[in-house]
């Protein structure tokens, strides 16, 4: 079956392209759209921090780039390119046999995403199995590889947790192991949808540095989904503001951590000044609450909680217009007022 | 795993005394003396005091449970009231024709309820579900008496496939036995299979919600990988534990179908025993089918810990 080429989505920079990617709930009037107009690019090798609040789309885009959001949820328009594919017009079969293999996803829960009642080695092994050719049952060279695949995310005594179930793991050896299924197909993209949040800290930093280590050795690309700032500035190379179901500002790390240009972005680094001690893990420093795709706000969503909107004097323009972005551009960011100073 | 069997053993065993002095007591505060029951309104007094030591019942109930619980260590139930016979080996003789019975009415329950229940789940709101579901409901509804007599008439008069009623022990002609056992056992895992479909239809869709389904997706795992090795091994759990406690329907079904099908079972000692008043006959039919209760339920939970790891604690 020959994959689907597109020309024009050939693009020897980018391993997947995102373009005005919305996501809705439910459908007709009522319709909430959970991700809008999203569009953004992942290079080979790169580490893509996605930062934003719990409820501004962040988890809906994860699903999205994989295709599976779950009902009642639509992807209602826009396209996610992946390594010269577009994945909206794949067969059933076709994206089957993309994820697993080359898109792996990992998710905070690990254990939430394991077959209770069959063993480490069973649960590699069938993400071995049915992703290799029809008929191919190697049972021992499929289990040399998963040993290999889990000595690979230095989890101890392998050989032991191979036969052990998933409750009886750490919630820290669990992560390992979800990862270790993630990269046992040597995935050209992972996507990590908070993988460290569950974990402590000593925890979260070796599986950082595991993340790291993966995207050094193998030129993976990752989509990093967090809301720790102190994570992204440790292992991203860009990163990917999102507020409301729009990103609001994209940059690399550098670009966005030295000079943030949207308001917002600026409130959540402001609260990473005070740095004694642990930053703070919720980005909930800002008045008022993060609004739900029920309601978005008009014009610029960041509105009602922005600071520099009521410094101006509540302009009208932010109630009324979208900010327009410039999306080639390295760094940009979506406000009416990005680069005055105020 | 094998901790935990001994464990689960250990613990049915007061259960099993408790369950043995409970009976005893009931039995023992029916009103009414059984042997003037017997004898009737008209019963000599002299015969029945003559009765009555000679069965012990005019001794303390104390001592009448000490002598009937060291019986039991000795494999001995007592004497039939009635005949005079030990009730030992009548039922010993039965034993074999109820256990085939249950084995394969459980067989019949499995076999239908289980794959329809699953498929109902999986393809929730299909034309298949939309199908079975229905008509479970149906099945549910329909009494056991029923379903064995329109085999009956159908399978057994009017085609003549299969002999009408009676038993003939498995070892003595293995097919006559098993053609006779069809009927009894399909009526009764008939009526009980709707039930079980609807456990597990309704296990299966609360399954489909969990997050490790669902990520089966995301594994891009294969149909037949999601089907057999997450949602069917997972699916059966909750399922398996009801399955235990149903077994008490299958036992109350037995000694109906028994009627209909002139089985001698197990169930039909318990009418005759009832009616005759042979207290003890029934009191040693009743321990023996809730021990086997007891027994079964211990079965079903260490079958239950060997397919869930996360019960073997
Ligand atoms: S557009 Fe206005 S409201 Fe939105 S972030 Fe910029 S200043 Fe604030």
């Amino acid at each position: 079956m020959p994959v689907v080429f597109d020309e024009a989505a050939v693009d020897s920079e980018s391993l997947l392209r995102v373009e005005n990617l919305s996501v809705e709930f439910g459908s007709g009037p009522r319709a909430v759209r959970a991700v809008d107009d999203v569009s953004f690019t992942i290079g080979h090798g790169e580490i893509l921090g996605l930062v934003g609040e719990s409820g501004s789309g962040k988890s809906t885009l994860c699903l999205a780039l994989m295709r599976i959001v779950p009902a009642p949820g639509v992807v209602k328009s826009g396209r996610v390119v992946f390594d010269g594919r577009d994945l909206g017009v794949l067969s059933v079969r076709q994206m089957r046999e993309i994820r697993g293999n080359e898109l792996a996803l990992i998710v905070q829960d690990a254990l939430a995403t394991m077959n209770p009642v069959t063993r480490i080695e069973e649960q590699i092994v069938e993400i071995l199995r049915d992703h290799a050719g029809k008929g191919t049952v190697d049972r021992k060279n499929f289990r040399e590889r998963a040993l290999r695949a889990l000595r690979s995310v230095h989890l101890p005594n392998a050989e032991l947790n191979l036969r052990r179930y998933p409750h009886q793991l750490s919630g820290g050896m669990q992560q390992r192991v979800a990862i270790a299924q993630g990269l046992i197909l040597e995935p050209k993209l992972i996507i990590a949808d908070e993988p460290t949040t569950a974990l402590d800290v000593t925890v979260q930093a070796q599986i950082l540095s595991l993340l790291r280590e993966v995207r050094d050795t193998s030129g993976t690309s990752i989509v990093f989904v967090t809301h720790d700032l102190a994570t992204v500035a440790e292992i991203c190379d860009r990163v990917m503001v999102m507020y409301a179901g729009r990103i609001v500002e994209s940059g690399t790390v550098r670009e966005v951590f030295k000079n943030p240009e949207h308001p917002y972005t600026k409130a959540l680094l402001s609260g990473l000044l005070p740095l004694v001690g642990e930053p703070p893990e919720e980005l909930d420093a800002l008045p008022g609450q993060p609004p739900r795709p029920e309601d978005w706000p008009s014009g610029c969503r960041f509105h009602p909680r922005c600071p520099v909107y009521v410094r101006l004097g509540k302009p009208d323009v932010c109630r009324e217009t979208d900010p327009n972005v410039d999306e080639t551009q390295s760094h940009w960011a979506a406000c009416h007022f990005a680069n005055q100073e105020v | 795993m094998f901790r935990y069997a001994v464990r689960r053993i250990l613990a049915a065993l007061p259960l099993l005394l408790a369950l043995s002095m409970i009976l005893f007591l009931y039995i023992h505060a029916v009103p009414g003396d059984p042997i003037a029951g017997m004898l009737g309104p008209n019963g000599n007094p002299a015969l029945i005091k003559q009765l009555r030591h000679a069965a012990g019942l005019d001794q303390s109930l104390p001592t009448q449970y000490w002598h009937w619980f060291v019986g039991l260590f000795h494999g001995s139930l007592g004497v039939s009231l009635v005949s005079g016979q030990p009730i030992t080996p009548i039922l010993v003789q039965r034993i074999p024709a109820t256990l085939q019975l249950t084995v394969a009415a459980l067989f019949f329950t499995v076999l239908l309820g289980l794959p329809v229940g699953f498929f109902a789940g999986v393809y929730k709101g299909s034309w298949l579900d939309r199908i079975l579901s229905p008509l479970s409901l149906i099945g549910l509804s329909i009494p056991v008496f029923w379903v064995g007599t329109l085999l009956f008439l159908v399978l057994g008069v009017h085609l003549r496939w299969l002999p009408t009623a009676g038993y003939v022990p498995f070892s003595q002609s293995p097919i006559e036995s098993l053609r006779l056992t069809f009927m009894p056992a399909f009526a009764l895992g008939f009526t009980l299979a709707p039930f079980l479909a609807r456990l597990t239809r309704a296990a299966t869709i609360e399954l489909r919600q969990e997050q490790f389904i669902v990520h089966t997706t995301a594994k891009g795992l294969r149909r037949s990988t999601v089907l057999g090795r997450y949602l069917a091994r997972n699916a059966v759990l909750p399922v398996l534990s009801v399955l235990g406690l149903q077994l008490g329907t299958l036992i109350g079904g037995q000694v109906i179908v028994e009627q209909v099908f002139n089985w001698p079972g197990i169930g039909r000692l318990i009418v005759e025993g009832a009616i005759q008043r042979d207290y003890l006959m029934v009191q040693s039919l009743i321990l023996i089918i809730a021990s086997s209760y007891i027994v079964i339920n211990l079965g079903v939970e260490l079958l239950h810990a060997w397919l869930d790891p996360r019960v073997r604690l």
